[in-house]
């Protein structure tokens, strides 16, 4: 699952969404591309719902934009 | 040296500690309206030198013909909800007075604590890498205690601060004013005098690289410019320019500057001639 995501302007203040995104259940990792403004997600069941993915970018201080299903 | 509390020296040896804090691009000597999420917390290590012109006349006799003052400033982030962080600010001071090239006075103490909360007013994400953000800061400074550092009183703390990113360009305005209850003229060297005092700040910072980021890129390099106004009510004016270069990873900021007056119509204190600041920021 992909996540594009507005806001990621530096590396540093990425870090808190490795820390929101990283912490829900059913996120085995987040890697953060700067490039495609993106959070690519590797997930394990059970699955995080679109809007606590959402919730955790909006914690983390970014705007989610859109999931990509991968 | 006049004053060694044991508290002095064990804050000034953990502010030696590699530590520290960093968001976006945030420029060195003035505030930001970025802050950590809710659990997160960054610590900021900046030690900043400042050389002082002599002292008006109405000062301490002999007269310094310069002060030297060594700020090492220990600093806590701790996002406590979505829009709102605390930050703490632990001041350690070495000051050394100067008269016919000889030292005349010399102090190590901890500067009154800050304590403050940042508040995000308001944010608009509007690219993948753009966003424009709106900080308020209230709090207060507080009595150290340490007879040659601290005002005696609490200072209310009011400011508002508004960072903007576009790609490559960063832009922060701030505005901080401190209510000043207490204090004394003679050991003001701007802002902690009687006279309360206004700082109006803004900077620019540039991405020197990378130009564009690449999926593995995780670490850039800014040079930042940034112009700090003090304004004391009771008239004393100082803007100072400020160059510098931030280099921030993922957990991680580094930064050098130097600070240069290019305004003063100061009176009841003495100048700034030149200074420089460096600092480092860790993520926890």
């Amino acid at each position: 699952m992909t996540l594009h995501v507005n806001g990621l302007s530096c590396p540093l203040c990425a870090s808190n969404v490795d820390r929101q995104i990283g912490a829900l259940p059913g996120v085995a990792s987040a890697d953060v591309n700067f490039e495609k403004g993106t959070i690519d997600l590797s997930l394990v069941e059970p699955r995080p719902s679109p809007m606590t993915l959402e919730r955790a970018v909006d914690r983390a201080g970014f705007t989610l934009v859109s999931i990509e299903p991968r | 040296m006049q004053s060694h509390s044991i508290t002095a020296i064990i804050a000034c040896a953990v502010s030696t500690l590699p530590a520290s804090l960093a968001c976006a691009q945030e420029a060195l000597n003035m505030d930001a309206a970025t802050q950590p999420s809710p659990g997160v917390i960054y610590l900021y290590e900046r030690a900043r030198y400042t050389r002082y012109g002599s002292a008006p006349e109405s000062s301490d006799t002999p007269r310094p013909d310069r002060t030297n003052l060594l700020e090492i400033d220990t600093t806590i982030m701790a996002g406590l909800a979505t829009n709102l962080a605390l930050i703490a600010t632990i001041p350690v001071e070495r000051r050394e007075d100067r008269a016919g090239g000889q030292a005349i006075d010399t102090n190590l103490g901890i500067a009154d604590p800050e304590l403050l909360l940042k508040y995000r007013l308001y944010k608009s994400d509007s690219g993948s890498l753009d966003t424009l953000r709106i900080a308020a800061l209230f709090g207060a400074e507080i009595p150290s205690g340490d007879g040659n550092f601290t005002s005696g009183s609490v200072d209310p703390i009011v400011g508002v601060a508004a960072t903007m990113i576009r790609g490559r360009h960063g832009f922060n305005a701030a505005a901080r004013f401190k209510l000043n209850t207490g204090g004394d003229r003679d050991h003001n060297l701007g802002g902690d005098g009687p006279d309360d005092a206004l700082r109006l700040d803004a900077s620019y910072l540039f991405r020197l690289a990378p130009a564009s980021w690449s999926a593995q890129s995780d670490t850039a390099l800014y040079a930042a410019f940034e112009l700090n106004t003090l304004y004391e009510t009771g008239g004393d004016t100082e803007t100072l320019l400020s160059p510098g270069l931030l280099l921030e990873g993922r957990k991680w900021a580094g930064e050098i500057g130097a600070r240069i007056p290019v305004y003063e119509d100061v009176r009841d204190r003495p100048e700034v001639e030149w200074g420089f600041v460096a600092g480092v920021r860790f993520f926890f």
